[in-house]
């Protein structure tokens, strides 16, 4: 696994004044599946559609195997998209649909019809070749798309959104389906989402884009649990942000006053700080634990939601400036009982589970 | 209130299709004179129209001149339409208000201009001067016409189609022209209209070609053929509104 398959060197793209995509550098590893996530109008779609070759960059460099594509226009590039539209062509039947990119090859009509069929059934419409496409539903123009763009086995799958436009229910089931089809082809899938839960599920690795930078790139696990900067932390699931002074630093830890939770040594996570640095202890609603002695922290609940698998509290307490989103889950909420069901609740940090992030803006 | 707006509704439709009805009705009535009461019904008039070599000539004037018309038209009109809602440009506001220009001026002042222009030049008159001029004035409505099909239609479906390895000419043959079609034979049929029955640049270009409502024109100093003409004219009124349904049945199931 080559993790340089497509690489990306100082992308930038510019409309007049707008700089759509500010000197992107990424490299993707071949068969993985990578997400670009980020709020709309962060420069992920502008990127896959140069990726894509239906745009060019203003400036850099675009790798794809090997090969300098960025000049190539999109049909003669070894990728393919699936638009978030489907822009399945409405005078074609379904077949003629994903036959469309085959004309080329030359194929005989057996051969064709072969390949057509054995595309549909890989997104399970099998016998819906000779049907219009306007007789589909959305699900089912999602996997046209899909087959359409798959059947000339290009070397990397570009999808813009392509689940944004059905119903929960079937955006899950499909998120599933797209990585069994992903693994089963071991294409190279560049995914474009706004729903960050979606890009956790997926993906191999994620680029977190915001204003055409990208602000971290890696695996799901290390985005959710060592997000490197306030706004990542911000995006990516709900995060406590709880300023801090730094204390002092001693080899892999930290210690940092806080106002409510007092003095803690935290890991430092590679990071190098000063004494007397502002800093943000950013901590994920889960981990906090409910305090049966005195040693945590005696916080006013303000809020609770229940969620099914867990409960969500919201607190207040002396020294915090905005309120602490604890989630327990439901089982440990009914252990500890009266506790939970009180004004008041004793919570503890876990600061091994917490990142230490520089207060910036 | 209801009754005063059907009554108008009543006037406004009388008003509007008496005098058509009546070219009809007098094109059936056996006697030269357009007076009540009718006389008896015949055929006699089309019969006259269908032997007259002077009618026979100018309608195949009027064929040829309206085909060529509707498919150059058609094709710029595509062209313009494509240019203005596929590409962002400099000036493209402005050409899209210059396109809808000759619509605005009076055809008499084209008409005397276009005249000069092909006097001076030295190109003479014939169908193709007329043709011209029919261009001037059909191109607009074409543009219009296909402007709102283009302007309906995805980018996406062109984009899609270039992804999966269709060079620009592949996909306009097998996306964009198919995709268009109905907006580029409601244009066809609009503009053969609009310029079989254009009559003011056609007497203008046409010299001794002339086109079916020049013969038309000519032989009204004649009273005696005046209800040939008459004959003439319904066939041409019932055609037209044909088309003209035909083309506004395709623009509507378009949208």
């Amino acid at each position: 696994m080559t993790d340089d398959f497509i690489s990306l060197r100082s992308i930038r793209k510019t409309y007049g004044p707008v700089i759509a995509v500010d000197n992107v550098d990424l490299d993707i590893a071949k068969g993985s599946f990578f997400s670009l996530l980020g709020p709309s109008g962060c420069g992920k779609t502008t990127l896959l559609t140069m990726l894509g070759g239906l745009d060019r960059p203003t400036s850099g460099r675009i790798m794809i195997d090997g090969v300098d594509v960025t000049s190539v226009p999109s049909y003669r590039r070894p990728t393919n998209m699936v638009f978030q539209s489907y822009a399945i062509f409405p005078h074609l039947s379904v077949a003629d649909n994903v036959g469309y990119g085959l004309r080329r090859q030359k194929l005989t009509r057996a051969e064709w019809q072969r390949r057509v069929d054995a595309m549909l059934e890989l997104v399970h419409l099998e016998g819906y070749g000779d049907r219009s496409p306007s007789q589909l539903s959305g699900g089912q123009m999602q996997r046209i798309a899909l087959a359409r763009a798959l059947i000339v086995q290009p070397k990397v799958l570009l999808l813009d959104e392509p689940l944004s436009a059905l119903d929960k229910r079937l955006r899950q089931s499909m998120q599933i389906e797209l990585r069994a089809i992903q693994r089963e082809v071991g294409i190279t899938f560049v995914f474009v989402t706004h729903d960050q839960e979606e890009a956790l599920t997926l993906s191999d690795k994620i680029a977190v884009m915001s204003k055409g930078k990208v602000l971290q790139c890696c695996p799901p696990t290390d985005l959710y649990d060592l997000p490197v900067s306030r706004e990542v932390a911000e995006f990516v699931g709900e995060m406590n942000l709880i300023p801090g002074i730094v204390e002092a630093q001693e080899p892999g830890f930290v210690s940092i006053a806080m106002p409510c939770f007092g003095d803690l040594k935290f890991p430092s996570g590679g990071r190098r700080f000063a004494k007397g640095d502002k800093v943000l202890v950013a901590i994920r609603p889960e981990n906090f634990s409910i305090a049966t002695d005195s040693n945590g922290l005696s916080l006013k609940i303000i809020n609770r939601a229940y969620f099914g698998t867990h409960l969500h509290f919201m607190m207040t307490g002396d020294g915090l400036e905005t309120p602490l989103t604890v989630s327990v889950p439901s089982a440990v909420a009914r252990a500890h009982g009266k506790a939970v069901d009180s004004d008041q609740m004793t919570v503890q940090l876990v600061p091994e589970s917490a990142v230490i992030l520089p207060q910036m803006g | 209130m209801r009754k005063v707006r059907l009554f108008y509704a009543m006037i406004y439709f009388i008003v509007l299709y008496l005098p058509i009805v009546l070219i009809i009705a007098f094109s059936f009535n056996d006697s030269v004179y357009i007076a009540f009461p009718l006389k008896a019904f015949t055929l006699r008039w089309y019969h006259a129209a269908m032997e007259n070599q002077q009618l026979l000539s100018a309608f195949s004037n009027s064929m040829i001149i309206a085909v060529t018309t509707a498919i150059l038209a058609t094709f710029s009109g595509m062209l313009a339409a494509m240019a203005t809602t596929r590409y962002r440009f400099r000036g493209r506001s402005l050409a899209t208000v210059s396109l809808f220009v000759p619509l605005a001026l009076p055809t008499v002042v084209t008409g005397v201009a276009l005249l000069s222009i092909f006097m001076m030049t030295g190109l003479g008159l014939s169908l193709a001067t007329v043709i011209l001029g029919h261009l001037m004035i059909c191109t607009p409505f074409s543009y219009g016409v296909l402007v709102s099909r283009f302007d309906g239609l995805s980018p996406d479906f062109e984009r899609a189609s270039m992804d999966l390895g269709e060079p620009p000419l592949a996909t306009f043959f097998r996306v964009t022209l198919p995709l268009a079609m109905p907006g580029i034979v409601s244009s066809l049929l609009l503009t053969f209209t609009i310029s079989f029955d254009e009559f003011i640049l056609a007497f203008f270009l046409s010299s001794n070609s002339p086109t079916l409502p020049v013969f038309m024109w000519s032989q009204m100093r004649f009273p005696d053929r005046l209800p040939l003409v008459l004959a003439l004219a319904s066939v041409v009124i019932i055609v037209s509104s044909i088309l003209i349904v035909i083309s506004q049945r395709l623009r509507s199931k378009q949208a």
